[in-house]
């Protein structure tokens, strides 16, 4: 059986001053693109961080811009740590 | 936050049945806010807030990447927009004047708190679907 219909969405975000946004709504959140199987394989690999998981965090998370803080945080301070992964041998 | 509720309403239906028939209707040229978390109800006429404001919709239409067809509306709301600063819902309305009348949907979410130092930009979408 096939059916018709009007679908509603809504987005929202909220802007600061100083440029950043945040979404607020689901909507929003749902429709910020997953990252790929392929790219997230590749990430993985290089930088040793569990990207699905990294993923899951970033859409678990209702401000995405604290979020990516957090991320970004963990990332450099396992780069920092990593006697292989500084940045000079980039 | 969280979208908690959104419906087309009744009167947005039977507008739109009179659209497409040619049998009168009017077009939704507006977007409002109100501070009532009240779950929406296809039988809401109107935003139910003690508090709204409404905007020109900057409507807009257009084909997605999914090759959806998409009537949009979108407006940003600032601080002292509403006296409380505390937006719970939003709906499409037919113009700014007179947006307490016979909107098209209303929508509700998890109540957002605007300071001097923040706006919030809200889009709605409608979009035929088929499936």
């Amino acid at each position: 059986m096939q059916s018709c219909g009007l679908g509603v969405s809504a987005f929202g975000e909220i802007i600061r001053k100083d440029g950043t946004r945040i979404a607020v709504l689901n909507s929003a959140e749902k429709a910020r693109p997953k990252i790929p199987k392929a790219l997230s394989i590749l990430l993985c690999a290089l930088s040793d961080i569990d990207i699905e998981s990294l993923s899951q965090v970033i859409e678990a998370e209702a401000n995405f811009e604290l979020a990516l803080k957090r991320c970004f945080n963990l990332t450099h301070s396992r780069i920092g740590l990593h006697p292989l992964r500084q940045p000079s041998q980039f | 936050m969280a979208l908690q509720s959104i419906k087309i309403l009744n009167t947005g239906k039977e507008n739109i049945t009179k659209l497409l028939t040619g049998l009168g209707g009017y077009a939704y040229a507006a977007i409002g806010v109100g501070n009532d978390a009240t779950a929406a109800a296809e039988t809401d006429e109107h935003l139910l807030g003690s508090e709204t404001n409404f905007k020109d919709g900057n409507q807009s239409y257009f084909q997605n990447a999914n090759n959806s067809y998409i009537a949009q509306w979108n407006s940003t709301w600032i601080y002292n927009d509403l006296p409380s600063n505390q937006i719970s819902e939003a709906a499409v309305a037919q113009n700014a004047t007179n947006g307490t009348v016979n909107c098209l949907l209303r929508c509700t979410f998890d109540t957002i708190y605007l300071d001097a130092d923040s706006s919030f930009s809200l889009i709605l979408q409608v979009s035929p679907t088929q499936a």
